[in-house]
C-alpha cells in the first residue's frame, strides 16, 4: 500500500504539473483572433477609391455633351477596376477575411454594373447618377467601418 | 407607391437582431442607421422608376447595386459581431489570468 501510494503520488503531481502548464500557456501565450487585423493600407486606398468614385459621378452629374458619354469616361473605369483589384489583392492576404473581401467581390460587381450600365445607355441620367453616388458611398462606408473596427486599439 | 419604408427597415432589423442575440447591443448603432438609408434608396429607385426618371435599364441596375451593397452592410454587421464576439473571449481569458495570478505569491500568466 504504501509503496503503491509512494509510487501515485508523483505521478499525479507529474500530471498537475503539466496541466499547469498547458493552462498557462493557453492563457498566458494565446489571445483568441476570429477575423483578420486591421490594416492602415487598406483603410487608405478604400478611403481614396471612395472619394475618386465620388468625385466621378459629381462631375458626370455637371457634365453635357461628349463629356458625359462612355467613351469620354471608359478609361476612369478602366483604371478605377485596377485600384479596386489592388485592394482586393491586398485584403486576400490576410487570414481570416473572408467578409471583407466577399465586399470587395461585391464592389466590383457594382463597378462593372455601372460600366455596362453606362456603356449600353451612352449617357446616365441625373437620377440615376445621385442614386448609385449613394450606393458606392454606402458600400464604401461598410467597408472602411469594417476595416477601422478591426484596429482593436493595435492601430 | 405601396412601398413603405419602415416595412422594409423592421424585418431587416428583426432579422440582424435574432442571429447576433447579444452582441446586436454592439452593432446595433452601425447597422439601424444603414438599414434606414437601404430603405430609403429602394422606395426611391421605385419612385424614379415608376415616374419613369430613370430607364428601365438604370432602374435594373440600380436594384442590382442596391442588392449589392445591402450584402456589404450585412458583412459589416456579421464582421462587427465576430469582432464583438472576439473581445468578450479574451476579456473572460484576462479575467481567468487576473484572478490565478492574484491567488498567487508570484506571477504565473
Amino acid at each position: 500500500m504504501t509503496i503503491a501510494s509512494n509510487t501515485f503520488k508523483p505521478r499525479m503531481s507529474r500530471a498537475s504539473r503539466f496541466l499547469s502548464a498547458a493552462l498557462a500557456f493557453v492563457l498566458s501565450a494565446c489571445s483568441v483572433t476570429l477575423i483578420s487585423h486591421y490594416d492602415e493600407q487598406i483603410d487608405q486606398a478604400a478611403t481614396a477609391l471612395q472619394k475618386e468614385m465620388d468625385a466621378h459621378l459629381t462631375n458626370l452629374e455637371a457634365a453635357s455633351g461628349p463629356d458625359a458619354t462612355f467613351d469620354s469616361n471608359k478609361q476612369f473605369y478602366q483604371d478605377y477596376l485596377v485600384g479596386l483589384r489592388a485592394v482586393e489583392l491586398r485584403a486576400s492576404t490576410h487570414p481570416q477575411n473572408r467578409q471583407s473581401l466577399g465586399q470587395y467581390s461585391l464592389m466590383l460587381d457594382n463597378l462593372e454594373d455601372l460600366r455596362g450600365t453606362h456603356e449600353t445607355e451612352g449617357t446616365l441620367s441625373a437620377a440615376y447618377i445621385s442614386t448609385v453616388r449613394e450606393l458606392f458611398n454606402q458600400g464604401w462606408r461598410a467597408i472602411i467601418t469594417l476595416e477601422v473596427a478591426k484596429k482593436r486599439g493595435e492601430g | 407607391m405601396s412601398l413603405k419604408i419602415a416595412d422594409i427597415v423592421a424585418p431587416m432589423v428583426t432579422a440582424a437582431k435574432d442571429s447576433l442575440s447579444t452582441d446586436w447591443s454592439k452593432v446595433k448603432d452601425y447597422a439601424k442607421p444603414e438599414f434606414k438609408r437601404l430603405a430609403h434608396t429602394l422606395v426611391d429607385i421605385a419612385k424614379l422608376a415608376a415616374n419613369q426618371k430613370v430607364s428601365a435599364a438604370e432602374a435594373k441596375s440600380l436594384l442590382r447595386i442596391h442588392k449589392n451593397t445591402t450584402l456589404m452592410v450585412m458583412l459589416t454587421v456579421e464582421g462587427l459581431g465576430i469582432i464583438a464576439a472576439e473581445n468578450a473571449i479574451n476579456a473572460a481569458l484576462k479575467v481567468v489570468r487576473d484572478t490565478v495570478n492574484g491567488a498567487l505569491p508570484f506571477k504565473l500568466l
